[in-house]
């Protein structure tokens, strides 16, 4: 009977652990691209990249952080996904959990990563004292969002392969992103004009981040659409997959 | 508590059966040996009852439940396996993570997970959590996986091959926290291993698998009650034994050695010239299981 009742109670804490888990690792994630955007900022203001006097330090501070949390958030959702995958899921079902809850488990954490950063840039930007450079500043977050679900997505990709198929699928996503990026290259370079590529090939990025950031839910809905598929994919890809320990 | 139902289980691997129509029932309340030769199926066996890996053909059933992705089903299961693969890489399928990493999974995954019981396990295997698994011996590697498996308080626990890399007294420790275990809670363990006589006054049946099929499932002590090895004279020894199976003959000169295991209703004629010793598990494994070697 006392046996009965520890193991009750055990499993009534179940939950409780799970959540503490996954919610542990999104704080963490968090944590650490905050403290490498602090560093960063730190970094670029004293060598060389000179804080504007007359805006002020915290001015300044609250432009440029939420830059640097976004590509270190790019960073860590990419290393902290495709880890999750190698190194944890196998263990994670080698314990009995399921392959469906596993990587609903891994998306939800990259998406609630992807949220946390991009909610965290806007707070700081809704700070800025100047009402135009905030609005200015606020129409970044939709497409700088989009941008954060299309690495989540490109890793969530990457992570299943490699849990599915080991190093083999690790080699076919590297090869296939391969692809696509000397393919968006050559195309770049096809409507360039020829003689310099690399000048036009700017100018059309320019382009592009403009365009981005005046359609940024047409980035976000895109992002989000791609999101969705890579996570489909990644569902399929480890339905049957076999734990190798 | 239910019985866990496997029935029909086949698994291929390229084109060759690794397992064959396994049909497989396991009770509640018992502790059972599976043994069997390297490669014989005994890890993919293991791996299949657990929904580690999938079948290709067959399932595996709790309470009337298919086992595969089945959350509910799982909480009555562990399968704690050799993380042999783990050490030996360099960083994927887990191997850089830390001995208190995938204690922390197993403790956040598995529902009845005792952390008392498993500080204590750590504590009586001097076990460090600091280390990283692919820095472990094959000892250590051994203790982490009777760890998962005891602490885990799952229904139905399977240990693959837990006391490979162990020395005599962690061996003695885990035999005897494993019946404490069992007499307290009544949980069901599965443990493969080949080290065989140590672990057979523990076992209550064993399952034998041979080459992908199941060969017996039988309890332990009627198993050893109708197995004897009869020599003498071949002649002798052949009269003696007409009617019965015959198991794994060795001669020597006119001198014949035959392992025989007796059906219901059978018996040796002990009026013949003949020598009838009884066995020990090992020596009826290494004759059921050992043909090939004498065919060769």
């Amino acid at each position: 009977m006392e046996e009965g009742k520890r193991r009750s109670a055990r499993a009534m804490t179940y939950k409780t652990r799970r959540l503490w888990f996954w919610g542990k690792l999104i704080l963490e994630a968090f944590g650490i691209s905050a403290a490498i955007a602090g560093v960063c900022l730190l970094v670029s203001a004293m060598g060389g990249l000179a804080l504007d006097e007359t805006r002020g330090v915290l001015w300044e501070g609250l432009l440029r952080f939420p830059v640097y949390l976004w590509l270190c958030g790019a960073f860590c959702i990419s290393v902290l996904t495709l880890s999750l995958f190698q190194s944890y899921a196998n263990a994670m079902i080698a314990v009995t959990a399921t392959r469906r809850s596993v990587t609903a488990a891994i998306l939800l954490q990259a998406a609630v990563e992807v949220l946390l950063i991009t909610a965290a840039m806007a707070v700081i930007w809704s700070f800025v004292p100047s009402p135009e450079e905030r609005s200015h500043l606020l129409s970044y977050v939709m497409p700088a969002c989009g941008v954060l679900f299309v690495v989540a997505a490109v890793f969530v990709i990457m992570g299943a392969l490699s849990c599915r198929f080991g190093k083999i699928g690790l080699i076919i996503a590297m090869v296939l992103y391969a692809l696509l990026g000397a393919a968006a290259g050559f195309m770049a370079a096809m409507t360039s004009g020829g003689d310099e590529p690399m000048f036009v090939g700017s100018l059309l990025a320019g382009e592009f981040v403009n365009m981005a950031i005046q359609y940024g839910w047409v980035v976000l809905v895109g992002s989000l659409l791609f999101y969705g598929v890579s996570s489909a994919a990644a569902m399929m890809m480890m339905r049957r997959m076999e734990v190798r320990l | 508590m239910s019985s866990l139902i496997g029935k029909g289980i086949t698994k291929t691997y390229g084109g060759k059966d690794v397992l064959r129509d396994v049909d497989l029932e396991l009770e509640p309340n018992k502790i059972y040996g599976l043994i069997g030769r390297n490669g014989a199926g005994k890890t993919t066996l293991l791996s299949i009852l657990t929904a580690q890996n999938p079948t290709t053909r067959g399932e595996v059933t709790y309470d009337g439940m298919p086992v595969w992705e089945n959350p509910e089903a799982l909480s009555h299961i562990c399968f704690s396996r050799e993380l042999g693969q783990m050490a030996g890489s360099s960083g994927a399928n887990g191997a850089g993570l830390k001995v208190k990493d995938y204690l922390e999974i197993a403790e956040t995954f598995l529902p009845h997970w005792d952390k008392e019981f498993a500080a204590r396990l750590i504590k009586e295997f001097h076990l460090d959590v600091k280390k990283r698994i692919n820095k472990l011996s094959k000892g250590m590697l051994s203790m982490v996986t009777v760890l998962v498996g005891l602490a885990s308080k799952a229904d139905f626990t399977f240990l693959d091959e837990p006391t490979s890399g162990l020395d005599v007294v962690a061996r003695e420790k885990f035999y005897r926290i494993l019946v404490e275990e069992y007499a307290e809670t009544g949980r069901t363990f599965v443990i493969s291993t080949h080290i065989i006589e140590e672990a057979a006054d523990v076992f209550e049946e064993v399952i034998l698998v041979d080459q992908g099929r199941l060969l017996l499932k039988e309890n332990t002590q009627d198993l050893l009650e109708r197995s004897f090895h009869i020599s003498g004279r071949a002649e002798e020894v052949d009269a003696a034994c007409a009617g019965l199976a015959v198991h794994h003959e060795e001669r020597a000169g006119r001198g014949k050695g035959v392992t025989v295991l007796l059906e219901p209703g059978q018996s040796i004629d002990q009026s013949r010239d003949i020598t009838v010793q009884s066995m020990n598990l090992q020596k009826v494994f290494v004759a059921l299981c050992g043909e090939e070697e004498q065919e060769a």
